[in-house]
């Protein structure tokens, strides 16, 4: 379960949202651009710091002002997936997906960023590098790279704005089979309804 | 025919480069990335010597490396030992000369890094030092290579500064830009043209490999 009640101001825009999403649910923050959905997400994976307010998973407390705790990105676990997918240009899709489990075992990592490879169909493409990726694939990648940690939450940002139109219809139904096996609670920006109905998602206005 | 300043050149400019690596880049990712009290005074604090005459840089290095100044006299005191009229203090004034080339070289190329892919890295666990090395200097290292490259250059060509701390002593601290100085003056104008020709060569050949290197687009470019 994910709390949030956060205030954060950013010049002359103030945003102010309180809301709740449980384990194995979808919540879609749906609403125009500069409307601080972005920014929600960023201060949930402690990228950036709300002016006040609470953010917690269940019993551990992200960000709590009055009791002044934030803390870092790092020791949050949280699997970020933003807009563009940010996938790291100089790695090939096997180190990008084992980015982050550096600190394990080398068998074990291979193990795991091989398992998660095909279980989203990507074991072919393990030695290619983000730039020869198509749309959808960059997309699975940046999925799976943020899975991989095994995320206490999982945040995506507009996951389907870099895909061409006559894909995304497959790609949302791949999409919810692949949060159907991870029981996290996950936050989804968007501005398209069709997201939504297809993800079965509660919303939240932005 | 003496070598001596070809070798004491490329040797000032190796180690010149070693200095300005080391400093340059922290500097420029102070310049890029932090928001520090003051960074704009340091801003134009690197960019300085670029404009000012070399001479004044010079004269700088001497007030501060001088017999006077407390890092001078406490060299002498402790070690026995004054940078001022040494090949090292070349290094000095040809590190400080081109520090502004690779600091703004960098700083260009790690202000082009997407911020957020060092976000994803946070976000998925490793330091800040482990980021760095891992997502952000593999993603500057054409403009780290680059900014090198050009501090070589001007290390090799550096004259004022140089001649202000380091002086004109044949053998000892004459450079290849101030041997050519002291050809001309002394009418050999044979052994300045060779100078002139060699260190023109060395530059536009490492200007060739600079141009080659921000040409090639391999996958670092996607």
């Amino acid at each position: 379960m994910l709390n949030i009640n956060i205030v954060k101001q950013a010049g002359t825009f103030l945003l102010h949202k309180t809301w709740a999403v449980k384990s194995g649910e979808i919540i879609a923050l749906l609403g125009s651009s500069g409307s601080g959905k972005t920014m929600t997400l960023k201060c949930i994976a402690g990228l950036l710091k709300p002016d006040e307010g609470l953010i917690k998973v269940d019993d551990m407390i992200y960000f709590h002002f009055d009791a002044d705790i934030n803390m870092p990105p790092q020791e949050r676990n949280v699997g970020y997936v933003p807009q563009q997918y940010a996938l790291f240009p100089h790695l090939d899709v096997e180190a990008n997906v084992s980015f982050g489990l550096k600190g394990m075992k080398k068998e074990k990592r291979r193990q795991i960023v091989g398992e998660l490879l095909s279980s989203a169909g990507l074991e072919k493409l393990s030695k290619r590098y983000p730039s020869h990726l198509s749309g959808g694939e960059r997309q699975r990648v940046a999925l799976v790279r943020a899975l991989a940690a095994r995320p206490r939450v999982l945040l995506l940002d507009e996951p389907f704005a870099a895909v061409d139109s006559y894909r995304k219809k497959t790609l949302r139904e791949e999409l919810k089979g692949f949060l159907n096996e991870y029981r996290v609670p996950v936050v989804l920006v968007s501005h398209d309804e069709r997201d939504i109905e297809a993800l079965e998602c509660k919303v939240v206005l932005y | 025919m003496d070598w001596f300043p070809v070798f004491l050149s490329l040797r000032v400019a190796f180690f010149s480069m070693l200095l300005v690596l080391i400093t340059g880049v922290p500097l420029a990712w102070l310049l890029a990335r932090s928001s520090i009290p003051g960074r704009d005074l340091l801003s134009s604090l690197v960019t300085l010597p670029m404009v000012l005459p070399p001479t004044v840089l010079g004269y700088y290095l001497l007030l501060l490396l001088g017999r006077q100044s407390p890092l001078g006299s406490f060299l002498q005191e402790h070690y026995g030992f004054s940078l001022v009229f040494t090949w090292q203090a070349a290094v000095l004034a040809a590190a400080v000369a081109s520090l502004p080339l690779m600091t703004r070289t960098v700083q260009a190329s790690l202000e082009a890094v997407d911020s957020e892919l060092e976000d994803v890295a946070r976000t998925l666990g490793r330091s800040e030092t482990a980021i760095f090395f891992t997502v952000t200097v593999p993603l500057t290292w054409k403009g780290i290579v680059a900014g090198l490259v050009l501090s070589f250059a001007r290390s090799m060509g550096e004259f004022g500064a140089t001649l202000m701390v380091a002086g004109n002593i044949p053998g000892k601290t004459q450079t290849l830009s101030i041997a050519i100085y002291d050809a001309v003056q002394h009418g050999e104008t044979g052994f300045a043209n060779l100078l002139v020709l060699l260190i023109s060569g060395i530059t536009v050949v490492a200007l060739l490999l600079l141009s080659r290197l921000t040409k090639r687009g391999d996958r670092l470019d996607a």
